[in-house]
């Protein structure tokens, strides 16, 4: 009897063990989280049994380390999606990061410990052998993060379809952004062909989708996009510096990035994740300029959508923007260093003077053009929000040198002005009266019509307009051998990658000037974030329009666009035999040819946007205070 | 008889006065006396906003809707991540500015007497 209960007992767990309900989807993750564990443990283990000093034994590690990063690529769809703060352990592009989430805003910078396969790869390929604690602390982090990938929150997603459409979003993104620009791969020779391994896994990821959840399946118009892009992938050379872009982007990831939004809104699926934070879901494009959303250009008007009242609010932050009313001395406007006739920069000084009209400025006059796609403002990202920096402005001794509580009373002096707030208290009924707030929210609701204008090169992307031949070379080489595009990322061509929630810094070794003495005194983000990674640390700024805004770098001491080019050419400040530490630019050179230097200036002047019209007013309102009235629209300087 | 009616206004004032100094918020000892006048400024901006924007689901204080959360310690911590977190499911969060959020945050966080029973929410 007792045997009969046991047995019975043993068939009932063995067959609950073999009906376990499991779709082939979960398999495929939890298979893929397994091998990773596998592959990452036997790593430490022979990266502990070999001897560093010998060069042979370095590179029997290194090739088993870089089959491991292949491992990792076929998985790379769902680990970067699920958790993009533990995949920087697994896969980290540096030791140190400091982010700044775009939906924290308000809390400090956080410190990321990279670690991981990528780290050990760069550790163990250069010239001086690595140490070995530093290569086994790489991948003890590595096999710590994977295990996260186990925690419910990960998995609970992989129940469910709704994350797919997501992760496949961000994966499209990086497609276009990451994966093809090297910014992830430590040695390029490899990046083809790790990108065609990882395009086939993505492809038996999506039979497993559609297998385990017939609800939401991925159209046929996608699938067969899919395969056409992995044909174009296949065919291409192994040749990282001859791969196609240009094509693979306009042609391929740009239409899989609309038919993934079109099911998204078909299955009428949302996210609830801080991946996709920023990220719209009715945009078709890549390169449309609503893509995420990187500042409330309304600030305190937020829940206004009259267009006539934003109309009016942004021609009354127009002449508030050229009014010298604004600052202390009421000679000075926005437009002064932000000058109208000059793309919103100052094209005639490398840095705008200050309030004694003598020294210089620190830094340049950065454009405005195309403000509002940061999450940091300032080239030290400072400031939040555009508006909290256009009042810091106005308050900052060396710049407008205003008193805030004066700047409104004065501004409320003028019956322009105070008509058009009192009107539109209505749509501010937290505060009682006019503040600095509704003033710099016309202001930047005034700026919004000059951060959506589109370029001949968007047109291209967005229209299959075929460019110039040069424009598709140039941006060909600007994504791959000049390696612009691993810190200028696609759409804006500024420090935002995907999925475009953080500002990126990037320490260059600018020098103080063309001749190369010491480096730029401007400790940079340092002064915001005093860290030793952050030293000499600036936002990276957009490429967009840059034949209107000379001159360059934050201290504005490159001319032109060569020089530029030059600059990096030659690997930054270290490869010109500065001292600097943490340098983010590789300090060797590019080795660029002439032709290649052209085609890159081709592409980026196709980048310059057909720009609205900046006018400067003729007149400004007059105020009741007679002392006034002696203002000129723009101010004097 | 005259008397009387005086005493009575007088006491009424009086407990008016008293109901309008008492304060809404209760900061945690731990934010500095020197940054608690601009809170206090900001929590009652936060206020106004949310009644504006929030109550017609949300509720006034205890009263909520079912499946909506109305707010008690844990829900703030929660929503202020989920809601922030996908702003296209929400009518309101898709326009409201981060500054305004973070009022509207502050005024729930710091009030008086919040909502101690939670009522039935199924996070998504």
């Amino acid at each position: 009897m007792k045997r009969a209960v046991f047995f019975v007992l043993l068939a009932f767990v063995l067959i609950s063990f073999a009906f376990r309900f499991e779709t082939t989807y979960q398999k495929g993750y939890f298979d893929f989280v397994h091998r990773l564990e596998a592959s990452q443990q036997s790593l430490y283990r022979l990266a502990q049994a070999t001897d560093f000093s010998r060069e042979a034994a370095r590179q029997t590690l290194l090739d088993s380390v870089r089959a491991s990063r292949r491992l990792l690529k076929a998985g790379d769809f769902w680990l970067r999606y699920l958790d993009p703060v533990q995949y920087l352990g697994i896969n980290g592009q540096l030791p140190i990061e400091w982010e700044t989430e775009v939906f924290e805003k308000f809390e400090k910078p956080y410190m990321r410990l990279g670690g991981g396969i990528s780290l050990a790869q760069i550790a163990l390929s250069e010239t001086t052998p690595p140490e070995k604690d530093t290569v086994l602390r790489y991948l003890t982090s590595s096999i710590a993060a994977t295990q996260s990938f186990y925690a419910d929150s990960n998995t609970r997603q992989i129940l469910r379809p709704e994350h797919f459409f997501f992760a496949n979003r961000l994966y499209i993104l990086n497609l276009a952004a990451i994966y093809t620009s090297g910014f992830e791969c430590p040695d390029k020779a490899y990046l083809v062909t790790e990108l065609r391994d990882m395009m086939h896994a993505v492809q038996r990821i999506y039979d497993w989708h559609d297998e385990s959840f017939a609800g939401s399946p991925l159209s046929v118009a996608y699938r067969d996009a899919y395969a056409k892009t992995l044909q174009f992938a296949d065919e291409q050379s192994d040749d990282y510096e001859q791969f196609d872009h240009f094509h693979f982007i306009r042609d391929h990831v740009n239409l899989l990035f609309r038919l993934n939004q079109e099911m998204i809104r078909r299955y009428g699926f949302y996210s609830t994740s801080m991946v996709d934070y920023t990220l719209s879901d009715s945009v078709n494009s890549l390169f449309d300029k609503q893509l995420f959303n990187g500042q409330d250009w309304k600030g305190i008007y937020s829940f206004v959508d009259d267009p006539q009242v934003l109309r009016e609010m942004r021609n009354t932050g127009e002449l508030l923007f050229n009014d010298p009313i604004l600052s202390g001395n009421l000679l000075r406007s926005c437009a002064s260093c932000h000058r109208p006739d000059m793309a919103f920069t100052d094209t005639t000084r490398p840095t705008s003077l200050l309030t004694d009209r003598k020294s210089p400025h620190e830094r340049n006059a950065p454009s405005l053009l195309n403000v509002l796609h940061n999450h940091l403002l300032m080239q030290d990202g400072k400031h939040l929000t555009l508006q909290e920096q256009a009042r810091t402005v106005m308050a900052n001794p060396i710049e407008m040198n205003g008193d805030i509580k004066e700047i409104v009373a004065r501004v409320m002096s003028c019956n322009t002005y105070k008509d058009a707030f009192r009107q539109w208290m209505k749509y501010t009924p937290e505060e009682k009266r006019p503040t600095i707030e509704h003033i710099s929210s016309v202001i930047s609701i005034y700026l919004h019509d000059y951060s959506v204008a589109y370029s001949p090169f968007d047109d291209a992307m967005n229209q299959g307009v075929e460019p110039d031949t040069g424009v598709i070379k140039g941006f060909n080489v600007f994504m791959g051998k000049a390696n612009c595009a691993s810190c200028h990322f696609i759409p804006q061509f500024n420090g935002i990658k995907p999925p475009y929630v953080n500002s990126e810094f990037e320490v260059l070794g600018v020098p103080e000037d063309m001749r190369y003495a010491q480096l730029s005194r401007d400790s940079g983000r340092y002064k915001v974030h005093p860290v030793a990674e952050m030293m000499n640390a600036f936002r990276t700024p957009t490429v967009r329009n840059s034949s209107f805004t000379a001159p360059y770098m934050h201290n504005g001491i490159m001319k032109t666009m060569e020089e530029v080019i030059d600059f990096y050419d030659k690997g930054g400040g270290a490869g010109r035999g500065l001292t600097v530490p943490s340098q983010t630019l590789a300090a060797d050179s590019l080795h660029l040819t002439a032709g290649e230097i052209q085609s890159l200036l081709t592409f980026m002047r196709s980048l310059d946007e057909r720009v609205p019209a900046i006018r400067q007013p003729s007149s400004l309102p007059a105020s009741s205070r007679k002392t006034l009235n002696q203002r000129k629209p723009g101010g004097d300087y | 008889m005259r008397r009387y009616i005086v005493l009575t206004v007088l006491v009424f004032i009086t407990l008016a006065w008293f109901t309008a100094c008492k304060t809404e918020y209760a900061f945690p000892p731990d934010i500095p006396q020197s940054v608690q006048p601009d809170l206090a400024q900001r929590f009652k901006k936060g206020k106004v906003l949310y009644k504006i924007n929030c109550t017609e689901c949300h509720g006034i204080y205890a009263k909520g809707h079912l499946d909506v959360p109305n707010f008690t310690e844990y829900q703030i911590d929660f929503y202020s991540r989920e809601a922030l977190l996908n702003p296209a499911a929400h009518a309101v969060m898709r326009k409201i500015s981060n500054e305004q959020l973070n009022m509207i945050i502050l005024f729930l966080r710091y009030r008086r007497n919040p909502p101690t029973k939670t009522l039935r929410y199924i996070p998504k």
